[in-house]
């Protein structure tokens, strides 16, 4: 599956100047279902996300409840792979949020804008700590050879290399055993790993279209990769990206739990009781977390249009609402058939 | 769900039952995964018939990740990677996934850090699965301790656990599995000073006969009449011993009879083994159904 607001760009010149302003932004977001029966209560929610004591949570209640902690930081000292390979040594800081939808889905998301135009030492951690979120390469390098290479690393990650996702995990581990969380979610499902690249071109990159790829690499894992012109740096501001690239990820996770569910409840649809018993679950906790784009900024709401086009997310969101309604409206209509029989035989 | 699979000593099958009992149980439609925590001698990948993880693997099985040297643990599933499937995911059925031990693992400490990473395992794996078999090495172990601390941790008490104790059919391993379990430094005491409540943790444990020859079945027709009495002589006896030893009748989840293939080779026994090949015996197969479908029955375990 694949998307993109426009056809291929043009390869990178290698002798251009991208130094002045050219950076990337790259992150992974892991999603998957609180541990809790019920909706969590907004009080839950403020304390289980209360992760920097003193600096709030954000809540809002419209269109849908949603929760974002504050940033952490955590320094890191590592590699990052470029596409051709190579080994960047980079040095500075990372940021790592969680976020709460509709009360069921957590997600937690570690990031960081990587500035490649590199510095010749490694200077005091006092300079790195005082740039939350960002990190330097020692000499410099490519943004689009970081961009590409961050993408490309879907399995496992080399030891000493930049592991956003297991930043990530910890969290969610951290998140998920909270004695806040009843331990009792109402259905099975699996986590997803997003890893998105966002690369801001300079101003002299003759690269004037934004392009998305939104890519299902396997079952669990995929990759957003956001190219931004420079003319659109405002509209595409990092706060706006990561919140873009939530939403593709959360609906992407609904999506996919719901297509199990499916799969799960046409294996059992001989047995009414065990199908009945899948059914009601998926209706009750899944179908309303369904709301694209509702948090992402007007300006970057055309890259949601170009997924609703290509792969069509709310076109194969409505298809599968549907089967689950119409499996439901048989099991209704067989359950009454069965009573009027045995009203009939009795 | 937990199932932690325990045995007095090797070679009482727990391993191939608990196999072929996480088998049936993902036909059934539960997705299922299974733990290969047999630290000494890791050998699911030789049941289950996958390659590359015949011994266990290497960087990110079990054991590394338990002791820390990996942030991951790799899963191998069965219906992608096992030749048992001919076809993929049979129709009907859940997941099965493999999670194997390390290459040359080897036992470790129980240290705090390791129960955690090992609770915090078996939250991420309970979000996903129905089922999560864990092959507990055999007699009084590590990993068995590692199991008692990880599920008196809070994080946890909402997800079942059970206990299966594997023995054969005869006065000492009878014995020796009534010492596993009610011995001094058996499951219950030890379950006890990890913070487990006695009477909690009894009606957790059944037990479960391997390699069991039915007196009553027509596999003894061939034995002479004095033959045949002699076995009928044993098994009460051993049922009289059983029940005195508390792992009678009242506790046992389900037995499963010899089988030729499995006293030749460890493996599953598939449905293409007795009906195409006509070499398993049908019978073995419905103990494993069985098997898999007690352990899920929310009656067999409500009282004793
Ligand atoms: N029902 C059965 N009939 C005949 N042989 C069996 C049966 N079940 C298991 N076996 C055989 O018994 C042997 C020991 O079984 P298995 O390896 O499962 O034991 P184990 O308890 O896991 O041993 P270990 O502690 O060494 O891992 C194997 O060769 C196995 O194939
Ligand atoms: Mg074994």
């Amino acid at each position: 599956m694949r998307a993109q607001e426009t056809p291929a760009y043009s390869p990178t010149d290698p002798a251009r100047d991208t130094a002045a302003t050219a950076s990337v932004a790259v992150g992974e977001i892991r999603t998957g279902l609180l541990r809790h029966g019920a909706s969590l209560t907004t009080d839950a929610t403020e304390r289980l996300l209360d992760l920097l004591p003193g600096e709030p949570v954000l809540q809002s209640r419209r269109p849908i409840d949603h929760a974002l902690s504050p940033d952490v930081a955590n320094g890191v000292d590592c590699n990052v792979l470029t596409s051709n390979g190579a080994r960047v040594h980079t040095v500075g800081t990372v940021l790592t949020h969680a976020a709460i939808t509709g009360g069921r889905v957590l997600q937690t998301s570690t990031y960081a804008r990587i500035d490649p135009a590199g510095s010749r030492h490694r200077r005091s951690w006092a300079h790195y700590t005082a740039r939350p979120g960002r990190l330097e390469t020692l000499g410099r390098a490519d943004a689009d050879e970081l961009a590409a290479g961050f993408a490309a690393l879907t399995g496992a990650v080399a030891p000493g290399c930049l592991d956003v996702g297991a930043v990530c995990e910890r969290l969610a581990r951290r998140l998920q055993s909270s004695p806040l969380l009843d331990g009792c979610p109402p259905i099975k499902s699996q986590w997803t790993r997003t890893r998105w690249t966002a690369l801001f071109v300079s101003k002299h990159d003759e690269r004037a279209v934004p392009r998305a790829d939104f890519v299902l690499y396997d079952e669990n894992v995929r990759t957003i990769s956001l190219l931004i012109p420079y003319a659109l740096r405002e509209s595409y501001r990092l706060g706006a990206v990561l919140e873009l690239c939530r939403d593709l990820a959360l609906h992407d996770w609904v999506l996919t739990t719901l297509s199990q569910r499916i799969k799960r409840i046409s294996s059992v649809s001989g047995d009414r009781t065990r199908a009945v018993g899948e059914l009601y679950p998926t209706i009750s906790h899944l179908l309303h977390l369904w709301m694209p784009g509702a948090r992402v900024e007007p300006q970057l709401a055309r890259v949601w249009d170009g997924f609703e086009r290509q792969p069509g997310f709310t076109r194969q969101w409505n298809t599968s609402v549907g089967w689950i309604r119409d499996q439901l409206s048989l099991h209704t209509l067989q359950l009454l058939g069965g009573l009027e029989s045995n009203r009939t035989a009795g | 769900m937990i199932i932690f699979s325990v045995s007095h000593k090797g070679g009482t099958g727990r391993s191939v039952t608990s196999t072929n009992l996480a088998y049936r149980a993902a036909l059934r439609g539960y997705n299922t995964c299974y733990l290969d925590f047999d630290f000494g001698s890791p050998t699911i990948g030789t049941i289950f018939d996958v390659e590359n993880t015949i011994d266990g693997v290497i960087g990110n099985g079990l054991h590394d990740f338990l002791g820390g040297r990996s942030a991951d643990v790799q899963r191998v599933s069965v219906w992608a990677e096992s030749k048992v499937s001919g076809s993929g995911q049979p129709p009907g059925a859940g997941s099965l996934t493999l999670l194997p031990g390390s290459r040359g693992g080897g036992e470790f400490s129980v240290d705090k850090a390791t129960v955690d990473r090992c609770t915090e395992l078996f939250v991420k794996l309970d979000e996903e699965f129905d089922l999560i078999l864990v092959d507990l090495s055999a007699g009084r172990s590590f990993a068995v301790e590692l199991a008692l601390q990880c599920t008196a941790r809070p994080a946890l008490r909402m997800v079942p656990a059970r206990w299966l104790v594997f023995h054969r059919w005869t006065r000492q391993h009878v014995r020796a599995a009534h010492d596993l379990v009610y011995g001094e430094r058996g499951l219950l005491n030890s379950a006890v000073s990890t913070g487990h409540d006695d009477a909690v943790m009894r009606t957790l444990i059944r037990f479960v006969r391997t390699a069991y020859i039915d007196p009553h079945s027509p596999s003894t027709d061939h034995l002479s009449p004095t033959q045949q009495n002699w076995l009928f002589e044993m098994d009460r006896d051993l049922e009289a011993l059983s029940a005195r030893l508390k792992l009678g009748r009242s506790v046992r989840l389900g037995s499963v009879s010899l089988d030729a293939v499995l006293q030749w080779r460890e493996q599953l026994i598939t449905d293409r083994d007795v009906k195409t090949l006509g070499i398993a015996h049908e019978e073995t197969v419905r103990a494993y159904e069985d098997l898999a479908q007690a352990v899920t029955d929310p009656a067999v375990w409500e009282s004793i």
